[in-house]
């Protein structure tokens, strides 16, 4: 009997050093700075260890009973480690202090075990053969778990089920020992009981992880995620909720199916019926496809280019079912010519020239997609457009950025076209701002597709007037060697935000 | 059902847990032990220079004939080359010992520099650079008030420089946060003298600092009788966070600690450019992911080069030269009417059996390819720097690209190795491993991408032993005098000769030769 309980020392050694290194991972993983983070956590761990160690000797009596009911309790708590430190990250304000209560538990619990485990023992071995024992074969248990941590266990299993595997071997230790013991327990049946319970929420847990990681994400955006991906350039997330779909590019908000037809009518109508019989367009960025069902809708367009980095984006709307009723399977569409790279170096090079051009490129929130909104890029938008062409640009809020929106116009001016600045109330973004420009004068038109839910000839006219607490405001232009817009956008958001 | 603990088992089990260990050592070491990186240490063709000091060739096996030789083809000879052409000389040959052109203009695989990375607006009254640069449309229009537009998507964008100091990346190089008040207002009546020099003309009607430096006033050499230190000192303006920029801006321009050059060739850093183009703030300057290497690349365009790389002048003998070809592993005569220099003083030395006081700072130049996104697009400028390194910082080459989501960018970082006399620091240089270059590299840049270390693809390293002319005090009106002699066929243009190792200079020099040479033809 004693000698089980020596092989329950190897595993609870395994075990207790796992957890120890599941906690270090996870820090460095969430918190970052990893050498901090692995210090900070092995150091609390031992010295809990030596808390542990210590009020062991308060223990007097039912020795046996109380190490499984540590062995329980590791199992249960180490089991779930990773699976509350992931969960709780999004949520929690305070996760360093969850993390050290879990560490400083665990890493107790876990420096009761062999105090009490060489107290039991003692009758059954000399002292000093005891201690010899006991300690090579811990210290054999902790060189197996450090490298099967980071070769086998992290690769194959992750971080969540790792830490089941070993709460349910920690609760399975206990469960042995209730089994050798029974005859000197007092009550065999209702410990065991309570580890089976435990030992089917481990398993449970280890089973479910994956469904647990996607619960969590479904709770961060408030609706069950019915697809996601992450593509060479961003995390694609689309929700379905009792409104719609909704798509999220890194955690931003794209579109919500409910009432995306606002956004997408008022970037393209405004500009495109008034065009007369444009045949040549172009979009760039887009990839929803949703401006393109707009366009389609006029008989006399022959093509539509659109430029949109990321090929997984176009691919998705072209082929999900489900995404590409969104868009009324605009991409099969023989007019449609899909080109995925840069908008800006395209259009550099670009020859083509667009009776229309729609522009609905991501906010600028970057240096690097500041490049798409400064004087440059409008300049290069020159050649592209023909003389009595339209082009069409979002351009933010004029409510809540209104010094960024007005940065846009000032720029498209300051490039040499006319504007005609109007907003939309998209309930999902708020009141939302574009522009359009054009080489000549430019009126509201009166005829428009049939069917339109958001844009008539009735509803447009008051998109064309700015309240006073949107209006017009004096700005800078937005050049590359300023970057203007970029600080602008995030001044202005952040006090939203 | 139960092990036995003897000494055997306990010894199976050591021996068992150390097999596996051993077996994915590397594997573990990977993952969490020090890393060690892909890439290599490069060279200037040093082995090849060191011909020189022992020359042993074989008897020529070939003669070519031209009318003007160019020997070099950093931007001096690439100069002298473009304004032969436009002078009409068009029989000329263009020889470098290195198998590129472009000298320290030179780029690792035409995406990031070796060497030179940029030019500033160009001072107005330099009127056959500017002209260049309208000839390589890098500027597109002049304006009637004369004012040139360049290229906007040529001009560095925002943000163009921050520095990493006290825990956190700031806007612009000069130091001022954590900055105490006195040095505040030492730093900015610096500015504003330096403000007041560049405007300031001398009794000839020169202005008292220009670029090319030949065309600066004569009557301010007094500045160049003290160190950039002792000048600051003078001032009363010396301080901790004044001094680590002035010495920082030495070193990133000449190469030196600013206790050692001359304060006539420092100030002119500060108070010799007075560019100016539409729509830029005056501190705007010229850039390109490959650096100079596209200035080079245009100068070549215009003139169609016949290049002979890989060329050792070893002999100089009236009108003939005589090369060693590393290729073709041969020597060649070539018989030229008229012979131009593209050289620093110690290899013209060298060649004339003579002796030269020039100094040349060496550098070491790494470039690292690594794993990029958006969140260092905006944590990080152009050029990056941190106040407690040793080096002067990193470019980014992805800055001027108009690609978004770039997954990929290469970071070019410099170290002149200051601290070292010259050939104590060529020796430490030739010593070094790529370890230890690496360790350095990263010391400097870890507080400014913290993963750094996962991020590296690759670093290549690049020591120049002989980078830069080092215009220590009183070198422009002591020791440029002595220059080595060369007969009357032979011009020598290199900018070593202005102290200043700027492409302004190079260009000027090669121009300057051009001229000589088409006089040596009217003789």
């Amino acid at each position: 009997m004693g000698k089980a309980l020596l092989i329950s020392v190897a595993v609870i050694a395994t075990c207790g050093l796992v957890y120890e290194l599941i906690a270090g991972a996870l820090a460095s993983y969430l918190l970052g700075d990893s050498v901090t983070q692995f210090s900070l956590i092995i150091g609390t761990y031992l010295f809990s260890m030596g808390i542990g160690s210590y009020v062991s000797k308060y223990f007097e009596k039912n020795l046996l009973k109380r190490f499984i009911q540590v062995e329980l309790a590791v199992g249960l708590i180490g089991g779930f480690t990773a699976t509350i430190l992931f969960l709780s990250f999004e949520f929690i304000s305070s996760f360093r202090i969850l993390l050290f209560s879990i560490v400083v538990i665990t890493g107790a619990l876990v420096g009761l075990e062999i105090p009490l485990l060489m107290r039991i023992l003692k009758d059954h071995y000399d002292f000093k053969d005891l201690v010899s024992k006991i300690f090579s074969i811990d210290y054999v248990g902790a060189l197996f778990a450090s490298i099967l941590f980071p070769l086998v266990l992290v690769p194959y299993l992750g971080l969540m089920r790792t830490s089941f595997l070993f709460g349910t071997l920690n609760i399975v230790v206990g469960i042995w020992t209730i089994y050798l013991f029974r005859e000197n327990l007092g009550e065999p049946k209702r410990l065991g009981g309570l580890a089976l319970f435990f030992l089917i929420l481990n398993i449970a847990g280890f089973i479910y992880s994956n469904e647990m990681l996607h619960f969590s994400e479904s709770l961060k955006y408030g609706e069950p995620i019915v697809y996601k991906k992450q593509s060479k350039y961003q995390r694609m997330i689309v929700t379905g909720g009792k409104t719609g779909l909704r798509l999220y590019l890194n955690g931003n908000l794209q579109f919500d199916s409910f009432d995306e037809y606002r956004y997408h009518e008022a970037l393209v109508h405004p500009g495109l019926a008034a065009v007369h019989n444009p045949k040549n367009v172009l979009v760039l960025g887009g990839g929803d496809g949703m401006a393109i069902r707009e366009i389609l809708k006029y008989p006399s367009i022959e093509s539509i280019t659109l430029v949109d980095l990321d090929p997984a984006m176009t691919e998705l709307f072209t082929n999900s079912e489900l995404l590409a009723t969104l868009n009324n399977y605009a991409f099969k569409d023989p007019k449609v010519k899909v080109i995925n790279t840069d908008a800006f170096v395209w259009l550099k090079e670009n020859k083509e020239v667009f009776d229309f051009i729609a522009i609905d490129f991501p906010d600028p929130s970057s240096y690097s997609l500041g490049k798409l909104y400064s004087k440059s890029f409008f300049r290069h938008l020159k050649p592209a457009l023909s003389r009595n062409g339209l082009f069409a640009i979002q351009s933010t809020s004029p409510f809540f950025a209104r010094e960024s929106f007005w940065c846009v116009g000032k720029t498209i001016e300051d490039s040499g076209f006319n504007i005609f600045p109007y907003h939309a109330y998209v309930p999902s973004f708020g009141e939302w701002g574009y522009f359009i420009g054009s080489f000549k004068d430019y009126n509201i038109p009166t005829t428009f597709p049939e069917n339109l839910k958001f844009i008539t000839k009735d509803s447009i006219s008051p998109l064309f007037k700015f309240s006073p607490d949107m209006d017009k405001v004096d700005v800078p232009v937005h050049r590359l060697n300023n970057q203007i817009l970029v600080r602008l956008f995030e001044k202005e958001w952040s006090r939203v935000n | 059902m139960s092990i036995k603990l003897n000494r055997r088992n306990l010894l199976l089990a050591f021996g068992g847990a150390s097999a596996l260990a051993l077996l994915s050592w590397r594997e573990f070491i990977d993952k969490i032990g020090p890393r060690s990186f892909k890439g290599k240490v490069y060279g200037a063709n040093f082995r090849r220079g060191h011909h020189l000091l022992k020359p042993q060739f074989p008897k020529e096996s070939k003669v070519l004939k031209t009318s003007v030789a160019i020997v070099g083809a950093g931007v001096s000879g690439l100069s002298c080359a473009y304004h032969l052409k436009k002078m009409g000389i068009t029989d000329f040959k263009v020889f470098d010992l290195e198998d590129h052109i472009g000298g320290k203009s030179f780029a690792l695989n035409n995406s990031a520099p070796w060497g030179a990375h940029y030019l500033p607006l160009v001072n107005l009254d330099n009127k056959s650079l500017i002209n260049f640069l309208k000839e390589a449309e890098i500027i597109k229009a002049i304006g009637k008030d004369g004012i040139p537009e360049y290229d906007e998507l040529m001009v560095c964008s925002e943000p163009m420089e921050k520095l990493f100091i006290y825990g956190r990346m700031q806007d612009g190089i000069i130091p001022q946060d954590h900055i105490p008040k006195d040095e505040q207002v030492k730093i900015e009546a610096f500015r504003q003298e330096m403000k007041r020099l560049s405007l300031l003309k001398g009794k000839d009607g020169k202005y008292a600092f220009n670029i090319p430096m030949e065309k600066s006033s004569s009557d301010f050499k007094f500045y160049d009788n003290m160190t950039m230190k002792e000048y600051l000192e003078d001032k009363e303006w010396s301080c901790k966070s004044l001094d680590w920029y002035i010495n920082y801006c030495c070193r990133d321009d000449f190469g030196t600690e600013f206790t050692e050059i001359s304060a006539w060739a420092g100030i002119h850093y500060f108070a010799a450019r007075r560019g100016k183009g539409k729509d830029l703030h005056d501190d705007s300057v010229l850039t390109w992911p490959q650096g100079n290497k596209f200035l080079v690349d245009k100068l070549t365009s215009l003139t169609n080069l016949d290049f002979f790389g890989g060329h050792l002048l070893f002999k100089v003998d009236g009108k003939n030269l005589y090369f060693y070809d590393f290729k073709k592993k041969e020597t060649i005569r070539v018989e030229a009417e008229q012979i131009v220099l593209n050289l620093p003083q110690f290899i013209i030395a060298k060649l004339f059996n003579q002796k030269t006081e020039f100094e040349y700072a060496p550098w070491m130049v790494a470039n690292l390819k690594i794993k990029w996104d958006e969140s260092l697009n905006n944590s990080l400028a152009w050029d990056n720097v941190n106040y407690h390194g040793k080096g002067l910082g990193i470019v980014s080459s992805n800055h001027q690209k108009l690609n978004i989501n770039l997954q990929e960018n290469i970071l070019t970082y410099y170290w002149p190795l200051s601290h070292l006399k010259p050939k104590d620091a060529r020796k430490f240089a030739l010593k070094r491993s790529h370890e230890s270059w690496t360790q350095d590299i990263l010391d400097d840049i870890q507080p400014m991408i913290f993963d750094i270390q996962e991020r590296i693809k690759s670093i290549d390293i690049w020591p120049w032993g002989h980078g830069m002319i080092k215009p220590y005090k009183s070198f422009f009106y002591k020791t440029r005098k002595n220059l080595v002699k060369t007969p009357q066929n032979i011009h020598v243009a290199h900018t070593d000769l202005g102290g200043l190792s700027l492409f302004e200079e190079g260009f000027y020099r090669g121009e300057v030769s051009a001229l000589k040479v088409k006089k040596g033809f009217k003789l």
